[in-house]
């Protein structure tokens, strides 16, 4: 009989949700600052950014690079490759819950925070 | 194709490993339709659009006879109002460019001839996945309501991903459903003429609010300004609103009716609105009045000064 490391059903149900938990308390712990901007590429986080701190990032989609500028506790995509440039005339953000997503270059800017007035804007 | 490239997505009560999962199927859902729909770059309704002036039968993509089944109901109810076979006069017009090349306004001969040989969904035959249309001046531009019907196929595939609670709001129209954590969402519905929001509205469940307003795409030239949303009676801009907000369960219907309503006008829309089954809506009109509907009273509540609204029963 060869022994095996080999996890079964059971095993990795309980492991999933041991590894569910740690995110959600990692989430819940980590997620909520103010005064961050969540920044993701096709959904992956690339980068958390201290808006208090001014910086220029640049992240790589597929038509090329997206400048995003942090000053004065907002942040603005700067430029992009795309075409229609909602993006860059979205203009500064800094309310928290605001986001911006470039859907030609999958880049998105979330600004994190717990206290805002509104969910959503419609217009 | 004004599908709103500016996207986003609010969950509630999902980790955050989830909600990045959420909303890279999100974004590529918004990025497929933007493709499958865009009636002015190859595709599959652009090619549709290149082969119905044919008038031959043709076979179309199977993943378009929903939305034209869907997009035909809405067109009767509005009367035509909502055309979704306006497609060439949104070209006499340039507005099918984004943005559009600078110029003047058309032909009014041409708009003349647009409006006579008045192009519909009726006249598009469906047999099965064939299709063929007996107007050769039938275009497709689902533009008036594709951004609805795409925010229902999102929210439809969060739910299959087991999302319970989000808003998901392309380019400032939204469905909401769920709640945050039993208490509703809160939805800012701007001020189309000055700055900030004008009202605030709680949803929850599953509602979808839907704004169409003269100022999401204009020109102007010689002094006039033009905007986008075009009267197939006229062939002209809609004229006396400046905006209407809808409330309704389904995202296509809201978008749909925001614009037939646009279209019908400051005195004819509540008799559209009661045709096409919608009973929560707030009009701008042009000189700043606010018109609701009973049923719009009850769910707004104002951010900012405002004239006394007038109040229309629907029909």
């Amino acid at each position: 009989m060869t022994r095996r490391y080999g996890l079964t059903r059971g095993d990795r149900w309980v492991l999933s949700a041991a590894l569910l938990a740690l995110a959600a308390a990692w989430a819940a712990l980590g997620g909520d600052e103010g005064g961050m901007a969540l920044v993701t590429q096709e959904g992956r986080v690339v980068a958390r950014l201290d808006l208090e701190r001014p910086t220029r990032l640049t992240v790589d989609g597929p038509l090329g690079q997206t400048v995003l500028e942090v000053a004065e506790g907002r942040v603005r995509f700067l430029s992009s490759p795309c075409r229609g440039q909602l993006c860059v005339h979205a203009g500064w953000l800094s309310q928290g819950g605001a986001f911006v997503a470039c859907l030609p270059n999958g880049v998105a800017v979330r600004i994190a925070a717990r206290s805002e007035r509104y969910d959503a804007i419609n217009f | 194709m004004a599908f709103g490239t500016l996207v986003s997505l609010s969950f509630y009560g999902l980790d955050g490993e989830a909600a990045s999962r959420a909303t890279a199927a999100a974004m590529e859902d918004f990025r497929y339709l933007h493709s499958a729909w865009h009636p002015y770059e190859p595709g599959p309704l652009g090619r549709v659009n290149e082969l119905l002036p044919l008038q031959g039968w043709f076979t179309y993509p199977p993943s378009l006879r929903p939305l034209l089944l869907r997009a035909r109901e809405l067109s009767r109810a509005s009367g035509g109002l909502f055309n979704p076979a306006i497609g060439e006069l949104v070209m006499l017009w340039g507005f099918h460019e984004d943005p559009r090349r600078e110029g003047p306004p058309p032909d009014p001969k041409a708009v003349a001839e647009w409006v006579a040989a008045a192009p519909s969904l009726e006249d598009v035959e469906l047999r099965g996945l064939e299709m063929r249309s007996r107007n050769p001046r039938v275009r497709l531009d689902f533009g008036a309501f594709a951004k609805g019907y795409g925010v229902d196929r999102v929210i439809e595939h969060l739910r299959e991903l087991g999302v319970e609670n989000a808003i998901v709001n392309a380019g400032g129209d939204l469905r909401a459903i769920g709640s945050k954590g039993g208490a509703p969402w809160v939805v800012g519905i701007r001020d189309p003429r000055g700055p900030g929001v004008l009202a605030r509205i709680a949803v929850s469940g599953d509602e979808s609010v839907f704004t169409s307003g003269d100022y999401e795409r204009f020109f102007e030239y010689e002094g006039r300004r033009y905007h986008h949303i075009l009267d197939p009676r006229s062939g002209y801009p809609a004229r006396g609103l400046v905006s209407v907000t809808v409330v309704a369960g389904e995202g296509a219907l809201a978008d749909a009716a925001a614009t037939a309503l646009m279209v019908a006008g400051p005195e004819d829309w509540p008799q559209v609105a009661r045709a096409m089954g919608v009973e929560q809506v707030m009009v701008i009109e042009e000189g700043g009045g606010i018109q609701l509907t009973p049923a719009m009273v009850r769910r707004l509540q104002w951010e900012k000064p405002v004239p006394e609204p007038r109040v229309r029963p629907l029909p």
